[in-house]
């Protein structure tokens, strides 16, 4: 249990419990420097939530760049290794907000399972990812879903991905659109519904998967799609319950090729966590052949539920000009073992609120 | 209770209308008042009048659980937002449009005035065509008239404007509507209040 008087954050306190979860698990920390190389990123531009990258000159010419996303270090770091890696980290990532937006450092905390990934470890990522986002407190749901049904759907049509537009109206739900476009991009009457009707889906999550396997019942892509996801929630147990499966969320499919899961918090309007399986990255490094992981958003979850202190202090030390300094000290000695924050001041301090006073 | 942030202007009086028809009524909302906040607790929902290109905003910081917006504004500001509904009013065309008689010079990038610079970006890198975008914020057809620019990309309702100045639509990019969009985290928490608005709002839209 940590201690209230601390006066911890709101991203201190979820990190502190956070660390315990993992390492009780076997992750070890992972430490990274702040900069990398920029060839690792403008390489995989698809990978990271935005493009904009902050780039300076190393002293020999090379060009570097500040990170923008974690999880590249790490399996750039296990390239070559011939064991599995399980690590987390918390580290400042360095983006903007949002497309053409202000940069920021932006808090991440997260693990990677990196090399041979197999059930178990997908299933325990999973359950730490979703011990993860209830340790934010207050209502939570985890969406997931799997890439191979909409890789399936776009097989059905003869493609190896659905088009950018398509996949647009997808992530949007937007069901009003989502048969023009297909039609704009060549996709058959028949496949755009039943896209439709996947996405449109609402019910507990065996009647989705279910309805994957109806509508697409001889396509192995969607079939295994379901199976797997059918399977991970039962081996969830009881921690199914946090999961709702739905078919709109999709990563990049260059890099991720299996489970994919993004977590809402009842007091953030965002995603506070997102993860997913990505063999297809770790195979291009030569890292391994497959790797899971998640990253959780505390900035997120601080920015909205901090509101501002009620009180600079608890304490005023209010001294004259005659009290002697190891007087004050111990004064303040004192309030600060008894548990509450001192300031000490000759006067009182404009603007700033005290919850009471010791005059000295 | 469901937050609704709802465009200023005639097109969000009409939205209304069809909210109002579908079961969330707010009496004091078309009232003269000062007031920016109406709640109408035996609605269940709490509306907000607030600039049309702030909609997507206060729908993507979950201030708003649902809003109403132009799908040019939703496709000018990029929000990851859901998109629940086409209302099927408000209906206009993006176009690329100049003066009559306009003759593109491929030999240099392609000046385009507009109030949606990312749209216009987009479209044209499409196309692989060089632009050079020119922000105005208001009489965007007099930049062509004037030499500012060779064309602009704008919301096209009636054509009569562009008439008027002697220009005419070069091509359009898409068609436009309002749509209900929704933040997709309360959409989480919501989503049995929102499902509600949406199939309630369904039979309140116009014909096709």
């Amino acid at each position: 249990m940590i201690k209230d008087n601390l006066n911890l954050t709101e991203e201190e306190r979820l990190y502190l419990s956070l660390k315990g979860l993992y390492e009780s698990y076997g992750y070890s920390r992972f430490q990274m420097r702040r900069f990398e190389e920029y060839s690792l990123y403008s390489d995989n531009l698809n990978f990271l939530r935005s493009k904009d990258i902050i780039t300076f000159s190393g002293g020999d010419g090379r060009l570097l760049a500040l990170k923008p996303d974690v999880t590249l270090s790490i399996v750039k770091n296990c390239k070559g290794l011939k064991k599995t890696r399980k690590v987390y980290y918390r580290e400042s990532v360095y983006r903007p907000d949002r497309p053409g937006g202000q940069f920021r450092e932006i808090g991440q905390i997260g693990l990677e399972y990196v090399g041979d990934v197999d059930e178990y470890a997908q299933l325990e990522v999973l359950s730490l990812a979703a011990e993860s986002l209830k340790a934010t407190g207050g209502g939570c749901v985890m969406e997931i879903s799997h890439m191979g049904a909409l890789k399936g759907v776009a097989n059905e049509c003869g493609r190896e991905e659905l088009p950018a537009e398509v996949a647009a109206c997808v992530r949007a739900r937007n069901l009003h659109d989502i048969t023009c476009v297909c039609s704009d991009c060549g996709i058959s009457e028949e496949v755009a519904s039943k896209l439709k009707k996947l996405i449109g889906a609402e019910g507990g999550a065996n009647d989705k998967i279910a309805l994957l396997r109806s509508l697409f019942p001889e396509n192995s892509r969607c079939i295994s799609a379901a199976d797997e996801l059918e399977g991970a929630l039962r081996s969830l147990g009881g921690q199914a319950k946090y999961f709702e499966v739905d078919f709109s969320l999709i990563n990049d499919p260059a890099y991720y090729n299996g489970i994919v899961f993004q977590g809402y918090a009842e007091k953030s309007p965002r995603a506070v966590l997102s993860g997913g399986r990505y063999d297809n990255l770790v195979k291009k490094f030569g890292a391994g052949d497959g790797g899971i992981g998640f990253a959780i958003y505390p900035d997120e979850l601080d920015y909205y539920t901090r509101g501002a202190a009620d009180y600079d202090a608890d304490v005023l030390v209010l001294y004259n000009k005659d009290a002697l300094p190891a007087d004050i000290l111990s004064a303040v000695k004192s309030v600060s073992e008894g548990g509450e924050s001192a300031f000490a001041s000759r006067e009182i301090p404009k603007g700033m609120r005290f919850k009471r006073t010791i005059k000295l | 209770m469901l937050n609704v942030a709802l465009p200023k202007g005639r097109l969000g009086e009409k939205i209304y209308k069809m909210l109002e028809k579908a079961g969330y009524s707010c009496e004091e909302l078309l009232k003269d008042t000062r007031k920016l906040v109406f709640t109408d607790e035996k609605s269940g929902v709490s509306y907000f009048w607030v600039k049309p290109t702030d909609v997507t905003v206060y729908v993507e910081h979950g201030v708003a659980d649902i809003g109403v917006a132009g799908r040019d504004t939703i496709l000018e500001s990029g929000a990851d937002v859901y998109e629940l509904l086409d209302l099927k009013t408000g209906r206009c065309r993006m176009c690329v449009a100049s003066v009559n008689g306009f003759r593109e010079d491929m030999s240099r990038p392609l000046r385009v005035a507009t109030k949606f610079p990312h749209v216009a970006e987009r479209y044209f890198s499409s196309r692989n065509r060089d632009i050079e975008v020119i922000k105005l914020y208001g009489s965007i057809e007099l930049a062509p008239i004037l030499g500012l620019s060779d064309v602009i990309v704008d919301i096209v309702e009636t054509g009569t404007t562009l008439k008027e100045n002697n220009m005419s639509v070069l091509e359009e990019i898409f068609p436009i509507s309002a749509r209900l969009i929704a933040n997709k985290a309360r959409y989480r928490f919501k989503k049995d209040e929102i499902l509600t608005c949406v199939e309630r709002l369904k039979k309140e839209l116009p014909d096709d």
